[in-house]
């Protein structure tokens, strides 16, 4: 059948008002249920205002446990502004990467430079190895937003990876566009936007991110999968 | 001391700010209707009210995002939209636990409500039955867009949002599906004297 057929609003088929009525009669509501369902409600949102911090440090200590890699370390600690070259490994570099990312997860962006500079000074034989150049590298871009140092991207999370806000775009819009085809199932989520479901799961700037797009408002939105917190939205201009 | 009534927008932003009889409140005033999408989406009571508590809590964690675009009642009635469909889908992942089978679960319907008939209660049971069979038997794509339309009271543009069609197909939807059910209710006793009623006297949580 058909059913793209768009008719005039005037020619709206209108419900009979008591099909209408009974649409919406959906006889007694057991109030224990319900009850039930609002004291649970209740619960959650006392969760969301206490535990997603506890869950992220937990969750970001894990990650850190799970990702004592070279390559992890070379990532945090370039992005404190300390080089690392490729081939530095080994058991002496994960350590002194953890006691960095440790200090870091717990104080302010604004304490991330001296934690780096410590660490450089630690690691004297280390730093005599790096470029000049590197060490200059912007320190407001990486310190600038805390989850940017805090959730190191897990080397075997299949989410894409994206790095800027073109790129979310893009991966949400290609999301968007396999759920509607059917290829794709929608991810599960507790995060909830105005204008359209969650589209996928990607990890945006280290955070592990559910995406959202609102084709009306031409808004892309990243949430944390944490706490579902804002970690950065888009709108387009029309 | 006797609390003072709040208005809804006092009652809204008191719930944000995390009073929690405010937010207590406002949920239990948008359950019935939450409740009633969710019945509507799933066809199955149980489910219904696994939905309605989902969209519950969904509701109370969210509530600090929603930005006022819409009636906040608009805003719970989309996420238990939202969450019915979720439902769906898990269901369909579970095949052989919990798949939805709209046939199946009015036939249940009819047996609890048969039930409920011995205790006095059945024009009401009678009229439910027949309106979740009727919207049981018509495409299921048909059934969703009424039902949000004529119950979650979303707008043609939310739905072809959620529907990921164009809004053209949304109406054509909505009416095809109107009329399905309108003809398929026609002449039933136990609907409402439709004599007796208008079409501006449906109800507004508003």
């Amino acid at each position: 059948m058909n059913d793209a057929m768009e008719p005039d609003d005037e020619n709206m088929v209108e419900l009979d008002p008591g099909v209408a009525a009974s649409l919406r009669a959906v006889g007694d509501v057991d109030p224990v249920v319900r009850d039930s369902a609002i004291a649970a409600a209740l619960a959650a949102s006392d969760d969301a205002r206490v535990v997603p911090i506890a869950e992220a440090r937990s969750r970001r200590r894990v990650r850190l446990m799970s990702s004592l890699s070279a390559a992890a370390a070379a990532v945090v600690l370039v992005a404190v502004g300390v080089s690392v070259i490729p081939s530095m490994g080994g058991d002496d570099s994960g350590d002194m990467s953890m006691v960095v990312v440790e200090q870091a997860n717990d104080e302010e962006p604004a304490q991330y430079e001296a934690v780096a500079d410590e660490s450089a000074a630690d690691s004297s034989a280390k730093s005599a190895l790096m470029e000049p150049s590197a060490t200059e590298q912007p320190l407001a871009e990486a310190t600038a937003d805390e989850a940017q140092l805090s959730s190191p991207v897990v080397a075997n999370n299949p989410a894409p990876l994206l790095d800027s806000e073109a790129e979310l775009i893009d991966q949400t819009d290609l999301f968007a566009s396999q759920l509607s085809a059917g290829a794709t199932e929608p991810p599960e989520s507790s995060c909830v936007m105005l204008g359209g479901g969650p589209v996928g799961i990607a990890i945006y700037a280290g955070v592990e991110v559910v995406l959202f797009r609102d084709l009306a408002s031409g808004t892309y939105t990243a949430l944390s999968t944490t706490d579902c917190s804002t970690v950065v939205q888009v709108v387009l201009e029309p | 001391m006797v609390r003072r009534r709040l208005t809804a927008s006092e009652q809204l932003a008191a719930a944000r700010s995390g009073d929690r009889e405010a937010l207590g409140d406002l949920l239990a005033a948008h359950y019935d209707r939450v409740f009633a999408v969710c019945l509507r989406m799933l066809h199955d009571r149980s489910a219904a009210e696994d939905c309605a508590q989902e969209a519950m809590i969904r509701i109370a964690r969210g509530l600090s995002r929603f930005d006022g675009r819409s009636a906040v009642s608009t805003w719970c009635h989309r996420i238990a939209v939202t969450t019915a469909l979720d439902a769906v889908r898990h269901a369909r992942r579970r095949p052989m636990s919990a798949r939805v089978d709209p046939d199946a679960t009015t036939r249940e319907h009819i047996d609890e409500d048969a039930h409920a008939s011995v205790i006095g209660s059945v024009e009401r049971a009678e009229l439910r039955d027949s309106v979740a069979i009727a919207l049981a038997s018509i495409p299921q794509e048909f059934a969703r867009a009424v039902v949000m339309r004529d119950v979650a009271d979303l707008d043609y543009a939310e739905i072809a949002e959620i529907e990921q069609v164009a809004v053209g197909t949304v109406k054509s939807r909505i009416s095809r599906g109107r009329a399905a059910l309108n003809e398929r209710l026609a002449g039933n006793q136990a609907l409402p004297d439709r004599r007796l009623m208008t079409t501006g006297s449906e109800e507004d949580p508003e």
